[in-house]
């Protein structure tokens, strides 16, 4: 085990270096520098300074080096747009902030639409299961922007229950300010909804099936004791495979939700700085986003070990 | 200030790819696991986010608390640092901001709607619906020469910083010095170029020491200039040449201007809490020398960048003004007309044109013939346009903003526009435009059809504003026409730069907006080599003229220039085609009173604004 865990974390790093560096050269391609725009006033001596100053004055094979011993150094620069701004200050600032909104959509969202799923696999063709396929195409079609609109109008401009922007911060930054979150994360959970229920509900239907759920009915097993021992149980695999997924994208994915609802995350964040051709700041997010998801995805791997015996993730088997 | 394009919405795109959520790569394995690891995975997830979330957010430890007036119980601003942001404070002004910069440097004029009103310069401009005006500030007085080339500013005593010290002229002289200093690259370093030895340290021959920049005592500023320029004054209500206290600017080395927390402000108020893309709190800076007039004790920014958030927060009373576009214009003029809501519109030295590939005739090879330039731009009627597609501004016929003025009167008001003459004769007659399109093909020599020829309009933003006017644009040219017109519709601002620079189009929508109140700051753009983002408009003539006027101290002289000038790009030469002028509008609520705003100056200006509920 220890062997296989030593390989994994290699593995991990050639993957985020193949990742920079694919990220670094695509970057490179595009047309035009950050400095374009503002340097095109000025003069050459002084463009010459501004250049040296971001470092952008030097070959592009040398800055390759001096970004790849920056990541290795945690260290990312400056950003070229906005002055002051570094990646460390980014993650220390507004990750935690998009953190909260992430995984308080990704536990409201999974758990309603897993629920959800259960509910129209075992009424199958009932009102309850076209109900269920119903709503989840309605929250999956439409886009999360307009959710947060009609909600922020409905909730806090006709009601006036509700906050209509603000984030909680200070000693409330996790614990706290509730009432500002409840709108930025019921929009944003209707996605996990549709998906997870959706999910579930197709792989349920895949196991009822199956043989062994009929032995287990012959048993004389009670319903109950069926869906949870036997059905739920193994429909699991597909909605593990894709939690890596949600739980990675919903740190960093609710651009449109922290615009809406004006929260300092660190999605908006990356979107701009995409625009901007701001290159330190894409880098850092890029690399901080893809060791994310790798490791959500180490964990995922482990947790298959865990749960079932009979997975064996050094190749052995038993 | 260059506008090529809107650049709203460009956002869009990308954050669609950033939402996508769902996955495709599953791996059908037969796996047993349990409902728990759900929980696990985010509880271990949160768990880790927690240990690295702890102890942060300092800046933002009073509460980002968008704090509402809805009733919703107000517990996240309980810890505040900044206890002037707690609690009620009477004559507070809650104000919307599109988006946060984070630049705190004067010099730099980044984020000069902040600057303008916690920063005090020589001058400040203020605008109503009675255009702009120019008042004393942090001069009292200034003395010209009478060759024009010495400016004596006598500084008021009782100015101060935010911390105290008093505002002096060595505080004006380190800042424009600093303005020029060529290790910064300062934007706006050449409003200074005419002043003794300025361009010279700038380009590094010269030391800081022989600029024509001098604090003769503690208030009296004594500026050089090289020649006469009758447009130096109208410079000074810039945030550029604003002062800068030399301690902390230092002291705070390189994080000047990135770190609010480490200014001194000397304006009518002070930044007192920032946190990026939520919010921000200016308090009354009790140091400032006129803070008996300033009526209001706090304002109160959000960052909203959706309209219908910001619509939602001024129906219910959250917001007190609204900068209204689009829909949202004949919503509240309906308002108004029912007496829920005050109204503004003030004219903004902003305007659009057509411009035209120049240098080597456009995708269609057409554009460097004048006549095809005219018809085109005839062939569009700017009043229709400015109605239906934006329901605002002012349809224009020539170049320089009306918001401009020359010895005090409006530049429109002494300036006809003599393009209109001819547009006249041919608005809205389809045959006469088609005639003088086949003239300019005849003069060319093309033989092509009209109807096979295609012309290609570089756009880009993907509001319905945007889209409403190139639709508008490309239906008025092909009907008029005769011709095809082909819409290359891109992203983002880069991309639509770099199809412009590598002349993939044959026209687009441009803009200019003012840096400063002279006729000249318009028509300086389109002299050969000054912008290569206009279409590459060139005229030795023109060129010839606009440097006649160095020097030239006289302003009815001047006036005959520009508007000499102006004939030969707009009427003459159709080096571009205006579409219209631009404006501010602004809705504000009934208990808000002497609400500004400034053509060169901050975007809003609220030293006498207040608040009546």
């Amino acid at each position: 085990m220890p062997k296989y865990l030593l390989r994994r974390f290699a593995e991990m790093l050639i993957t985020l270096f193949l990742i920079a560096t694919a990220t670094f050269f695509l970057l490179e391609a595009v047309p035009g520098d950050p400095l374009t725009e503002r340097a095109s006033k000025l003069s050459p001596t002084v463009k010459e300074n501004l250049y040296k100053r971001y470092g952008l004055d030097k070959p592009m094979m040398e800055r390759y080096v001096i970004t790849m011993k920056g990541i290795c150094k945690g260290e990312f620069g400056e950003s070229v747009v906005y002055a002051g701004q570094t990646v460390q200050k980014l993650i220390h600032d507004r990750l935690p902030v998009s953190a909260r909104l992430g995984i308080q959509q990704v536990l409201v969202g999974i758990t309603i639409g897993l629920l959800l799923g259960i509910l129209a696999a075992m009424r199958r063709g009932s009102f309850w299961d076209y109900m269920v396929i119903a709503l989840s195409v309605l929250l999956i079609s439409i886009p999360n922007l307009i959710f947060g609109l009609m909600l922020q109008k409905i909730f806090a401009g006709n009601l006036k229950v509700l906050p209509t922007i603000g984030w909680p911060a200070g000693k409330d930054l996790w614990f706290g300010g509730w009432e500002y979150t409840i709108l930025p994360t019921l929009t944003g959970c209707f996605s996990y909804i549709a998906t997870y229920a959706r999910l579930l509900k197709t792989s349920m239907l895949d196991v009822i099936n199956q043989d062994y759920v009929l032995t287990a009915e012959s048993k004389g097993l009670s319903r109950g004791q069926i869906i949870r021992r036997h059905i739920l149980r193994n429909s699991f695999i597909p909605v593990i495979t894709q939690l890596p997924m949600s739980v990675a994208m919903c740190i960093t994915g609710s651009f449109f939700i922290e615009s809406i609802f004006s929260i300092p995350g660190i999605g908006q964040y990356y979107v701009t700085a995409v625009n901007n051709q701001d290159l330190s700041i894409i880098m850092g997010e890029t690399v901080i986003i893809a060791a994310l998801y790798i490791g959500v995805l180490f964990i995922t791997d482990l947790l298959y070990v865990v749960v079932d015996p009979r997975i064996s993730l050094t190749g052995k088997s038993r | 200030m260059k506008y090529n394009s809107p650049c709203a919405d460009t956002a869009g795109s990308a954050g669609e790819g950033l939402r996508k959520k769902g996955g495709t790569s599953m791996r059908k394995r037969n796996k047993v696991v349990s409902l728990l690891l759900a929980g696990c995975m985010a509880a271990g997830l949160l768990a880790g986010c927690g240990s690295s979330g702890e102890t942060q957010v300092a800046t933002a430890d009073n509460a980002t608390a968008a704090s509402t007036s809805t009733g919703a119980a107000d517990s996240a601003a309980t810890d505040s640092a900044a206890p002037e942001t707690a609690g009620e404070v009477d004559g507070q002004i809650n104000l919307r901001a599109v988006a946060f910069g984070n630049n705190f440097d004067v010099q730099d004029m980044g984020w000069r709607w902040m600057m303008g009103e916690c920063y005090e310069g020589l001058m400040r401009d203020v605008a109503d619906e009675n255009g702009d005006r120019f008042e004393y500030a942090g001069a009292e007085s200034m003395d010209v020469s009478d060759d024009g080339l010495v400016y004596t500013f006598h500084l008021r005593k009782d100015a101060k910083w935010s911390d105290g010290q008093p505002v002096t002229a060595a505080d004006y002289e380190y800042g424009w010095k600093r303005l020029l200093n060529p290790e910064y690259g300062y934007s706006y370093s050449f409003f200074l170029f005419n002043v003794v030895g300025a361009e010279e340290y700038y380009n590094g021959q010269g030391s800081a020491d022989e600029i024509g920049i001098k604090a003769v005592d503690d208030y009296t500023f004594e500026v050089t200039l090289k020649v006469a320029d009758p447009t130096f004054q109208s410079k000074l209500v810039a945030t550029p040449l604003y002062p800068t206290r030399q301690d902390v600017a230092e002291a705070a080395g390189d994080q000047w201007g990135k770190d609010w927390t480490k200014c001194v402000y000397n304006g009518p108020f002070a930044m007192t809490n920032l946190v990026e893309d939520n919010s921000m709190t200016w308090v009354k800076n009790d140091q400032y020398w006129d803070k008996d007039n300033v009526k209001l004790n706090q304002v109160n920014w959000y960052c909203v960048a959706e309209n219908a958030t910001a619509a939602t927060m001024f129906d219910n009373g959250q917001l007190d003004v609204f900068d209204a576009a689009g829909d949202y214009i004949a919503k509240y003029d309906k308002e108004v007309e029912a007496g829920n809501m005050q109204t503004m519109t003030t004219e903004y030295p902003g305007t659009m044109v057509l411009c035209y590939e120049q240098s080597g005739g456009g995708k269609s090879g057409l554009m460097k013939n004048v006549n095809i330039r005219k018809a085109i731009s005839y062939s569009i009627n700017r009043e229709e346009m400015v109605s239906a597609v934006y329901g605002r501004y002012t349809a224009a016929y020539g170049f320089v903003s009306p918001a401009i003025t020359l010895d005090g009167t409006s530049y429109r008001k002494q300036a006809s526009e003599t393009m209109k003459k001819e547009y006249e004769q041919y608005a809205g007659d389809a045959d006469k435009l088609k005639a003088l399109f086949q003239k300019g093909l005849d003069e060319l020599g093309i033989t092509d059809k009209p109807e096979d020829i295609t012309i290609t309009l570089l756009s880009q933003g993907s509001a319905t504003e945007n889209q409403l006017e190139r639709e508008y644009l490309q239906q008025s040219i092909s009907q008029n026409l005769g011709v095809k017109v082909e819409l290359n519709t891109v992203g983002d601002y880069q991309m639509f730069a770099n199809e412009r620079d590598n002349k993939n189009y044959d026209i687009f929508v441009g803009g200019w907006f003012s840096d400063y109140n002279d006729p000249l700051d318009f028509l300086n753009v389109m002299k050969t080599g000054v912008y290569d983002s206009y279409g590459l408009y060139s005229n030795s003539e023109y060129d010839s003229l606009i440097d006649s006027l160095t020097g030239e101290n006289d302003n009815a002289k001047r006036l005959e220039i520009y508007q000499k000038l102006e004939d030969l790009l707009v009427a003459q030469d159709c080096g571009v085609a205006p579409l219209y002028y631009s404006d501010k509008h602004y809705y504000y609520q009934n208990w808000v009173k002497d609400f500004y705003t400034s053509s060169f100056g901050a975007s809003q200006e609220l030293y006498r604004a207040s608040v009546q509920k």
